[in-house]
């Protein structure tokens, strides 16, 4: 079908074919590169400022340029019929003669160079007929002898009528051949510029699909883990229940008469509160390091009694604190995930609420009451009480260490005490200590730990900005340590 | 198994070989096997390749950090002189400038010296593998000629077989390959020079040899029916082998040569040269394809031929096909057969 057109027909045609199969491919990825370069090529490509329509035979008007001025005629002559750039003492002679003479004379005389026989020898260019036949006239000149002044005369008042004649008509010529250059380069670049793009977007498809499978498996990933988690928690209800007394109640009215589906949810949110508490919270190594801020405060307790209690204990730090600094530390939380976790760990820990466990004390009985982030958990009531059945539990002198997220600071207040869903409302510090006192604590202590990291500082000097820095920089947790007055200061009135 | 593939690692510098060790890496991995591949520098100066020899030779391999390895397998020079007792060797080449480049009146006194350490190191090595394969039977007859040791050929399939397709004949023979010495284009223009019919040659890639291949077509006169299209992007390569009409590849002494399966998979003959070594295990001559001389006379009548039988050339192009698929050439087979006990 195809025989018949030139090798550049039939290249082209390949290059086009292929250039419509890298459209169909399935989504594989072309040679990394490949349009990286066209495109840095046409990028770095420079405007030929000198093309001709067809170099091998170069049209009268292109070579005169009657659309330029004569130093661009005469640099375009060199290049069009020596092969090169034309030297600066050319193009001052030149320029100067072609304000005498006329063009028409000086590309006669260029012509004729030989050099420029040279250039013709080596790449077979052809003439314009008009200049031939201007070459000829002029040859003949030289054989009329003592004439030859008159003739030559006549041969450049033939060259200016013609120029006169034709000036106009060669420069639209000139102009229009370059037009139709510029356009065929234009159709060559269109085409490298949609080969790149078309295999640009061809990778760029690959890399959709990729993602789409990456996607899927991500997926698939998750639904894995879930499914391993559920197995997991099955596995730790079964061990809290085994480590439970038996014909004890476990946790409060819930355990009574309750589904199984009940049973089932529970644990999962067991589970989920663990991994939780492991993920927001930080390691249990890191949360033993913040402990040790209360040292002051149990060596206090210390001195009340030995008893220590711990609501909602949760993974067991405290007790384990509580436990090197000589007390009897016991325990109370109502996710049996972390009431297993503590046994295992030697301690004696009950499945229970914070309360109850509180209200099954005698009184006076305990040195040192402590709850982390338990009150912020808490219905008002409960927190009303919990508070006032803690006074009446501690020993005279004993303390009560109530901590809880600070909202002084705003990233706490309005975000990041949302992260855990259970909590109720922020307790602002003055609230909290008010409580304590309410209910009888003379001693009450604000405690505040953890400023949170440099960065979130907004830079920056003002009253205005040490206003903002107060609110963004302040800890982002306190407790309000609230000391049981001593027998020796009931004393007093 | 745990699998330790050694290969060489030659910066910059990709070709076929690259691909053939990432194919062969891939597909163990795809087995469900956990593989390493070890690349060893390779320089081919001659004290560099001394140096390369030792150095392989004292490499521990068998349980290299403790971690034990079942089984080693190697592809190239000087790789596969590690030991280890389950060690599997599946040879791309040689060194070929000791054995069939060789040439005993220009070679320097100090190559002819690494000739024979060269010799020695293979037979040696090659000779304690447990087994033996090679990329072709070319590579296989070379090991039986220099060193006296036997391989079985192991095939594998050029990069995504899979995309290569048969189209309409537009009248060419195509030619791509890098533009080397050893690869022949020269050869190849100067048939077309004597062919009697108007015979349209397209050649790709780029090579040191460019420019002298560019001086060859002007002055052979053969502008209007050879040209170079120098680098090319893999849609255009596919496009060219679907639309020729028949594929040349006439180097000298090729170890395999995508070109010939390249060729196969797009359903076209080969017209290829009685020395050219890896194409010569796949042409039935007369029927996918045409094995000539190498000369320009000799090529130029195969080219003649193919040209003025087009629908000749289809039929063979077909048969070539089925060739391919009767070889069963594929990563399976080549894992089956390397991770046989």
């Amino acid at each position: 079908m195809s025989a018949d057109d030139t090798i550049d027909q039939l290249v082209r045609r390949l290059r086009d074919a292929s250039s419509s199969l890298s459209g169909q491919q399935p989504p594989v990825a072309p040679p990394i590169g490949d349009w990286r370069r066209s495109l840095s090529d046409l990028r770095d490509r420079q405007e030929q400022a000198f093309v001709l329509l067809d170099a091998g035979a170069p049209r009268l008007a292109e070579l005169l340029s009657h659309d330029r001025d004569d130093r661009a005629f005469v640099e375009g002559l060199y290049r069009h019929l020596l092969g090169r750039e034309v030297d600066s003492e050319g193009l001052e002679h030149y320029a100067k003669r072609v304000a005498t003479e006329g063009r028409l004379a000086v590309a006669v005389e260029l012509a004729d160079a030989d050099e420029a026989l040279r250039h013709r020898r080596l790449t077979g260019q052809v003439l314009p007929a008009r200049l031939e036949a201007c070459r000829n006239w002029r040859g003949r000149l030289d054989r009329l002898g003592p004439l030859r002044d008159i003739g030559l005369r006549l041969w450049r008042r033939w060259l200016a009528d013609m120029t006169r004649r034709y000036r106009p008509r060669w420069a639209l010529e000139a102009a229009t051949c370059r037009l139709l250059v510029q356009q065929s380069d234009w159709c060559e670049e269109r085409h490298q510029l949609a080969t790149a793009l078309l295999e640009m977007d061809d990778r760029q498809r690959h890399f959709g699909a990729r993602q789409d499978h990456e996607y899927a498996r991500q997926q698939a990933l998750w639904e894995q883990l879930a499914a391993w988690r559920r197995a997991i928690t099955g596995l730790g209800g079964t061990v809290a229940e085994s480590g439970g007394r038996p014909g004890e109640p476990v946790g409060d009215s819930r355990s009574q008469g309750d589904s199984r589906e009940y049973d089932d949810l529970a644990s999962e949110l067991d589970a989920y509160y663990l991994a939780f508490e492991t993920a927001f919270r930080g390691p249990e190594a890191s949360l033993s390091a913040h402990l040790d801020h209360y040292r002051a405060d149990w060596s206090l307790a210390r001195q009340a009694g030995e008893t220590a209690l711990d609501l909602g204990c949760g993974r067991g730090e405290w007790l384990h604190l509580l436990r090197r600094a000589g007390f009897e530390a016991r325990g109370i939380d109502l996710n049996a995930t972390m009431v297993a976790h503590c046994r295992e760990q030697g301690f004696e820990v009950e499945h229970q609420d914070a309360l109850a466990a509180l209200s099954s004390c005698e009184t006076a009985s305990v040195a040192l009451i402590s709850g982390f982030h338990i009150a912020e958990h808490l219905p008002f009531e409960v927190l009303f009480r919990l508070v006032g059945e803690a006074h009446r539990v501690l020993a005279p002198g004993g303390v009560l260490i109530l901590e809880t997220p600070n909202p002084e600071n705003l990233i706490v207040a309005s975000y990041s005490f949302y992260h855990d869903l259970t909590h109720r409302n922020p307790l602002p510090p003055p609230t909290l200590e008010f409580l304590c006192q309410f209910h009888g604590f003379g001693d009450t202590t604000l405690r505040r730990f953890n400023p949170p990291p440099e960065t979130s500082r907004v830079p920056g000097q003002g009253p205005v900005v040490e206003r903002l820095n107060a609110m963004l920089a302040s800890a982002m947790d306190y407790a309000v340590v609230a000391r049981k007055a001593s027998s020796l200061d009931q004393g007093n009135p | 198994m745990k699998l330790l593939v050694t290969a060489n690692q030659t910066p910059f510098i990709s070709g076929g070989a690259n691909y053939h060790v990432q194919g062969l890496v891939e597909a163990l991995r795809q087995d469900g096997h956990r593989v390493e591949c070890l690349r060893l520098p390779f320089h081919y100066g001659e004290d560099h390749i001394r140096r390369q020899m030792t150095f392989v030779e004292g490499l521990e391999a068998i349980a290299p950090n403790d971690v034990s390895i079942d089984r080693v397998i190697s592809l190239q020079f000087p790789g596969y002189g590690v030991a280890h007792p389950d060690h599997v060797v599946w040879l791309m080449h040689q060194h070929r400038v000791c054995y069939e480049l060789f040439d005993p009146a220009t070679a320097s006194p100090s190559l002819a010296r690494l000739r024979s350490e060269v010799e020695a190191f293979d037979t040696r090595h090659l000779g304690q593998a447990r087994r033996r394969f090679a990329n072709s039977p070319r590579v296989a007859e070379r090991l039986a000629r220099y060193n006296g040791l036997d391989a079985e050929p192991l095939y594998h399939p050029p990069h995504r077989a899979e995309r290569f397709t048969c189209g309409d004949d537009w009248g060419y023979i195509y030619y791509p390959s890098r533009l080397e010495p050893l690869k022949r284009q020269a050869l190849l223009i100067r048939a077309v020079a004597l062919c009697e019919r108007p015979v349209r040659l397209l050649l790709s890639g780029e090579g040191s040899q460019q420019a002298a291949l560019e001086q060859l077509i002007e002055l052979s006169g053969v502008r209007e029916r050879v040209r170079l299209l120098g680098h090319i992007s893999e849609a255009e390569k596919l496009t060219l082998y679907a639309h020729a009409r028949a594929i040349a590849f006439p180097p000298f002494d090729e170890d395999y040569g995508y070109v010939t399966l390249e060729a196969m998979l797009a359903a076209k003959p080969l017209i290829t040269c009685t020395d050219s070594g890896g194409p010569l295990a796949f042409v039935h001559p007369g029927e996918t394809g045409w094995v000539a001389e190498p000369t320009p006379g000799s090529l130029a009548m195969a080219l003649d031929d193919a040209w003025q039988k087009p629908r000749r050339a289809a039929e063979m192009g077909q048969a070539a096909r089925q060739v391919y698929a009767d070889h069963d050439i594929g990563w399976e087979r080549v894992v089956a057969t390397l991770l046989a006990p």
